[in-house]
């Protein structure tokens, strides 16, 4: 069970996450624009109301160009902890649409899985954020630490 | 609906309006193609190294400079 769990398992297993949630958000994003295939169209129901709305804000165009640019950089591993902050909120709002106001399960199943996916993610790069949950936090401006800011590239 | 590409319509429905749990949405089989592809390249990238890292040492410790060291002591000695 160790064996099967192991490293080499959890180092495949973080790759499939990684490409598996980026693809999944570059195409998603890429076919806004693109429409390789037909848009899906929603039954009636509060979260087609709700992506009708944000079609009219232009908030679905941020939306999916944070998906294309995180997706992107998921799949060529580039900054992968910002693209994880970047595409977070996406993945809320998806996952409240699917599985709280979608009539399908299969639809209820992919927003969640979705989540989890992310989750997986968060976990497997929390080194990086772990930081974040400094409970007494001093002020580190970035004008002040600038020139140090390249040892984080 | 028959200008969707997706493939998977068991009852009929494509897309957003299948009510079979196991249907993906086109962006769902996209990436698990990406997904598989991946662990995939992965799995056959890791073994090249593998076989490249064993094959190594050998070429490898001619060029250490330990190695030169040793050797041009060698022929010191030699000498």
């Amino acid at each position: 069970m160790n064996k099967l769990f192991g490293p080499q398992f959890q180092h495949y297993a973080i790759i499939f996450v990684r490409y598996f949630f980026g693809g999944f958000n570059l195409m998603s994003g890429l076919n806004y624009y693109v429409r390789f295939w037909p848009w899906p169209t929603l039954p009636p129901s509060p979260s087609a109301t709700y992506i009708d709305v944000t079609i009219t804000l232009g908030l679905f165009d941020v939306a999916k160009i944070i998906e294309m640019i995180a997706g992107l950089m998921l799949i060529c591993n580039i900054g992968v902890p910002i693209a994880l902050i970047l595409l977070f909120p996406v993945t809320v709002t998806v996952f409240i649409l699917n599985a709280f106001h979608s009539p399908l399960p299969h639809i209820m199943a992919s927003g969640t899985r979705n989540m989890i996916f992310h989750l997986i993610l968060f976990a497997a790069y929390s080194g990086y954020f772990l930081p974040l949950l400094k409970i007494r936090a001093n002020p580190s401006p970035i004008w002040r630490n600038f020139p140090y800011i390249k040892k984080y590239f | 609906m028959d200008w969707s590409l997706f493939a998977f319509a068991f009852d009929g429905h494509v897309d957003h309006h299948s009510i079979n749990p196991l249907e993906m949405t086109n962006y769902e089989r996209f990436g698990y193609i990406c997904g598989f592809v991946a662990v995939i390249v992965a799995i056959i990238w890791d073994r090249l190294k593998k076989r490249k890292a064993d094959a190594a040492p050998e070429t490898e410790t001619l060029y250490t400079p330990a190695t030169r060291k040793s050797l041009s002591a060698e022929a010191g000695e030699k000498k």
